[in-house]
């Protein structure tokens, strides 16, 4: 199959393809740069949070970071939505979702082996307001309530609260109810023995609800009565008659102050320090022991950046081209959302990889994805420690959609530049590639037309300007053919170089030979006989020359020419007659002439001439014996003559001549069959009795072509004869 | 009187060989190997007859130079190019230059040079005569008119330009209108042993000639293969 150079060079310029490849390429590295060196930042900036958090002395004590125990601290949740005492949950959200199961692990007494179905619930602690919030979402398969005569509280389902008073002295109360509604706590004695209530407590107030599988109690009580210690405890009492607490689930024991629970909250003023140490689009953040979140501050939203006002023809021609681009961009770049819901300062569980080790000393960065997937953030954590002890870790957040947005700006650019170097540089490849086959396809044709069938070299090629490997192809081919043609010409020159300057000393040895035959009185017969072999030797020399001069003449001698209208058959006739039966009487010819006659227009004389030529031809070659054969006959279509042994006419053109001289003997080689009309080209096996210079087929082409004629050689087809063929 | 005949041929063989040849005819030669050395000799003394060769040493056209010269100081001087340039071209060139024939260095040279130059003679002869008031011998056949002394050819009463070789060739053809002669038979009558294409050149340009006076002229008849014919009338 062949395709073109502009074909193979369109499909070359399929290599540009691969220039958004290195611009992914390049773009994957300079995220994984920019990642790199992102989280040493932030590992950074986590530590000088760390190192400057430290630095404050006694803002961790003050802050409730030391000594700290997962299972007994509450935390105290700020809640989002007014709240309203009623026994239902929707206020508490979102909040609730952070309530803490208790269970097994919370057992502070069982007098049966602990079932999970007799007993367990959800608690939250909040703050809005002056209020502290509290909601427990209890699971009781039996709900007991308090006799209305009985003054004892703890002969019921109920909740012990114990709570320090901002001066650090403890208060126990309890809570139950006769049957679902309000309620209010009651103060218990000091003695934890005495299980009468001194006395209703009004500001601690609740609503007990029953719900499926139990009961939600939710209740409030005023911050100024809470201090920095806070246990809740839930009592089952599932046997109505007897009465007896079976199981108290607490969040710490409630009796000793030692025991309860510490109330944790956001850290103002840690949050106040990290305000000072604000990063831009970061969000800093506190991590306690119990990898509570305990301060936090920053935005990880960017700021959005101001619109581009910028009209100019540029902005709005590759807005233009990004706008098209855009379904190709999104293929291939990685999309993110700029708006994602953040999570509010809570304290929360920090439920992140790396807050264990950093608890542990590590420093680590690690990543997550929030909002199903669109949104990945990058966070750096870092112990915090204060004298050697780590209390707590410093996490750093931030999103890697700056980073993205980058990324994804390097793949739309270098796919728009590939699609612009694509077309610009295809257009460019094709348009070369036609430029380069057009010029290979005229020097090849220029090239072709230099040198005809015959081997002549009919003009030469224009050598092209150009200094690249065509201009030297073109240039080297011109000096070949200008070569070739100066070989020719000089082949064809050197004939008549060779004539002109033979002739003066031929012309002078045979002065001198008449010159000594003229005064030489009486001479030997010898001497006479030797002087006029010498004069023979000289004519033939001379009759040699003249041939040669003939033919090198020739193409001049032609333009000379006087052409008229005569009969070919006569005259082929009458120089059968004339000359060539009288030149060769021991040669037979066969002449096969058409009935009517055959006119020509041409120079008689040089048709003779051309005839001439072939018949020696035919004659020097010839098997002695066998007859030289003359055909000719007038196109007129159809086989004017019984066809020649072998020869093949091809649809003759109408109206044209065809003459052929037939010869039996040594036949021409293919090879040499157009070779052989050319100057001084002979092919002659045995040596002849005469000069031969091979110029007489050369004079037969010449003529021929003057008249317009087509001469050609072949082998008759028993491959025994010659055949040449003339058209006219 | 001896004639004198500068011979110019810058080959010194030839020249020797030429020299003696005329010599022994009874002429007296005077040979010149260059064109200064002929041009200064004729400056001091004109010869009867002229013999030039046209490529004298490195000039190529020497010959041709030497001819306009010797054409200039005498308008009636025979001058005969013998040369071995035998194209068209360099044949009208000497003949326009007022050459009164054109050979060409060959084996027969010798067998005719001597012939040509007697002729010639005798023409300047005639011509001397006839402006004395001699009647010249007038052959005329239709529109043809031959002055067979001055070597002279009419056609319709206009000069035919014709060289010796062609006013022989001529002659013999016209002399016997109808009959056709041929190749062998024109030789002899020319003095000149050429091939069959050379007196087919010389029948062409004598054709030529005649046409450049009477467009229509076509009173020589090619007979294929057997020779030339001038037809009557």
């Amino acid at each position: 199959m062949r395709i073109s150079l502009r074909v193979k060079l369109a499909l070359v310029s399929l290599l540009l393809l691969f220039i958004p490849l290195t611009g992914f390429r390049f773009s994957e590295l300079i995220k994984r740069d920019l990642l790199e060196s992102r989280k040493e930042t932030m590992l950074f900036s986590a530590r000088a949070v760390a190192s400057a958090l430290s630095g404050r002395t006694g803002l961790f004590d003050r802050e409730l970071f030391h000594s700290l125990n997962a299972s007994r601290d509450l935390y105290l949740y700020q809640l989002s939505n007014p709240m309203r005492i009623n026994g239902k949950t929707d206020d508490w959200q979102p909040q609730l979702e952070e309530a803490r199961d208790f269970g097994a692990e919370h057992l502070l007494f069982s007098v049966e082996p602990y079932s999970n179905e007799s007993l367990h619930y959800r608690h939250l602690t909040g703050v809005r307001g002056d209020y502290l919030y509290a909601i427990f979402l209890v699971t009781d398969d039996k709900i007991v309530y308090r006799q209305a005569n009985s003054l004892r509280l703890d002969l019921s389902d109920h909740l012990q609260i114990g709570v320090e008073d901002p001066e650090g002295n403890l208060h126990h109360y309890q809570l139950t109810t006769i049957r679902p509604g309000w309620v209010n706590a009651f103060l218990m004695p000091e003695d934890l023995e005495e299980k009468i209530p001194v006395r209703v407590e009004p500001k601690i107030q609740g609503m007990w609800l029953e719900s499926p599988g139990g009961y939600t109690l939710e209740l409030r009580m005023p911050m100024d009565m809470v201090g920095q210690k806070l246990a809740f405890a839930i009592a089952d009492v599932d046997d109505p008659v007897d009465r007896k607490t079976k199981a108290l689930i607490g969040t710490a024991a409630t009796e000793e102050r030692e025991e309860l629970g510490w109330l944790l909250s956001p850290s103002g003023a840690i949050e106040e320090i990290l305000k000072s140490l604000n990063r831009p689009q970061s969000r800093v953040m506190i991590v306690d022991t119990n990898r509570r979140v305990r301060a936090s501050f920053g935005n990880l939203a960017e700021e959005k950046a101001t619109p581009d006002t910028d009209t100019s023809l540029l902005t709005s021609v590759s807005s233009y081209i990004y706008r098209l681009l855009a379904p190709l961009y999104r293929f291939f770049t990685q999309s993110f959302a700029t708006e994602f819901s953040q999570p509010a300062a809570q304290p929360s569980t920090l439920d992140i990889k790396g807050v264990k080790e950093a608890l542990l000393g590590a420093s680590t960065v690690t990543s997550y994805v929030i909002d199903g997937g669109q949104v990945e953030i990058m966070a750096a954590i870092a112990p915090l420690k204060e004298q050697d002890s780590i209390i707590g870790a410093v996490v750093v957040e931030q999103t890697t959609n700056s980073i993205l947005a980058l990324q994804n700006k390097l793949i739309e650019e270098s796919l728009t530049l590939t699609i612009l170097v694509f077309s610009f540089g295809g257009i460019g490849l094709i348009f070369f590639a036609s430029r380069l086959s057009a010029r290979i396809r005229r020097l090849g044709s220029q090239a072709a037309a230099a040198i005809s069938d015959s081997g002549q070299i009919r003009a030469t090629i224009l050598p092209i300007a150009a200094r690249d490997e065509i201009g030297d192809l073109s240039r080297t081919l011109t000096t070949m053919l200008n070569q070739l043609k100066i070989q020719t010409e000089y082949r064809e020159k050197m004939a008549d170089n060779l004539e002109h300057e033979m002739r003066t000393p031929l012309a002078g040895i045979s002065a001198s030979l008449k010159n000594m035959a003229r005064e030489m009185d009486n001479p030997p017969e010898h001497l006479t006989e030797y002087l006029n072999w010498a004069l023979e030797d000289v004519a033939r020399l001379e009759a040699l020359l003249t041939a040669v001069r003939d033919a090198t003449n020739l193409q001049e001698a032609l333009g000379h020419d006087f052409k008229e209208d005569f009969q070919l058959n006569t005259a082929i006739d009458m120089w059968l007659t004339h000359s060539w039966r009288q030149a060769f009487p021991e040669t037979e010819f066969v002449f096969q002439k058409p009935a009517d006659p055959v006119t020509l227009h041409g120079d008689p004389s040089r048709i003779r001439q051309m005839l001439d030529k072939l018949v020696e031809n035919a004659i020097s070659f010839h098997s002695p014996g066998t007859p030289i054969e003359i055909s000719l006959l007038e196109n007129n279509g159809t086989l004017f003559s019984a066809p020649l042994k072998g020869v093949l006419y091809n649809a003759p053109l109408r109206g044209t001549i065809t003459l052929t001289v037939t010869n039996q003997g040594p036949t021409i080689p293919e090879e040499l069959q157009s070779q052989i009309f050319n100057s001084m080209v002979s092919y002659r096996q045995q040596k002849g009795s005469g000069p031969h210079l091979g110029l007489g087929l050369y004079i037969v082409r010449t003529i021929v072509e003057h008249h317009q004629g087509k001469v050609t050689v072949h082998s008759t087809r028993d491959g025994k004869g010659t055949v040449f063929t003339l058209t006219l | 009187m001896a004639y004198t005949i500068a011979l110019v041929e810058d080959d010194d063989l030839l020249r020797a060989n030429y020299t003696k040849a005329l010599e022994r005819d009874g002429y007296l030669v005077n040979s010149y190997s260059s064109r200064p050395e002929a041009q200064n000799a004729f400056r001091k003394k004109l010869p009867d007859l002229a013999i030039l060769d046209v490529m004298l040493q490195d000039e190529m056209e020497g010959g041709f130079d030497l001819c306009l010269e010797l054409r200039q100081q005498s308008p009636t001087i025979p001058i005969i190019f013998l040369t071995a340039r035998d194209s068209d071209l360099d044949r009208v060139s000497g003949l326009r230059l007022g050459a009164w024939d054109y050979l060409t260095k060959n084996t027969t040279t010798l067998d005719f040079l001597p012939v040509r130059i007697s002729a010639l003679f005798k023409i300047v002869e005639s011509l001397s005569k006839s402006q004395a008031g001699d009647t010249d011998h007038v052959f005329s056949t239709g529109q043809l008119k031959i002055h067979q002394e001055r070597k002279q050819v009419f056609w319709m009463d206009k000069l035919i330009d014709l060289t010796l070789t062609e006013f022989w060739l001529l002659h013999a053809l016209a002399r016997i209108p109808g009959h056709v002669k041929s190749h062998d038979q024109l030789m002899e009558a020319a003095n000149v042993v050429v091939t069959n294409n050379a007196i087919t050149a010389h029948i062409r340009r004598i054709r030529d000639k005649f046409r450049d006076v009477d467009p229509t002229f076509d009173s020589i008849r090619t007979e294929y293969g057997m020779g030339y014919r001038w037809l009557a009338g």
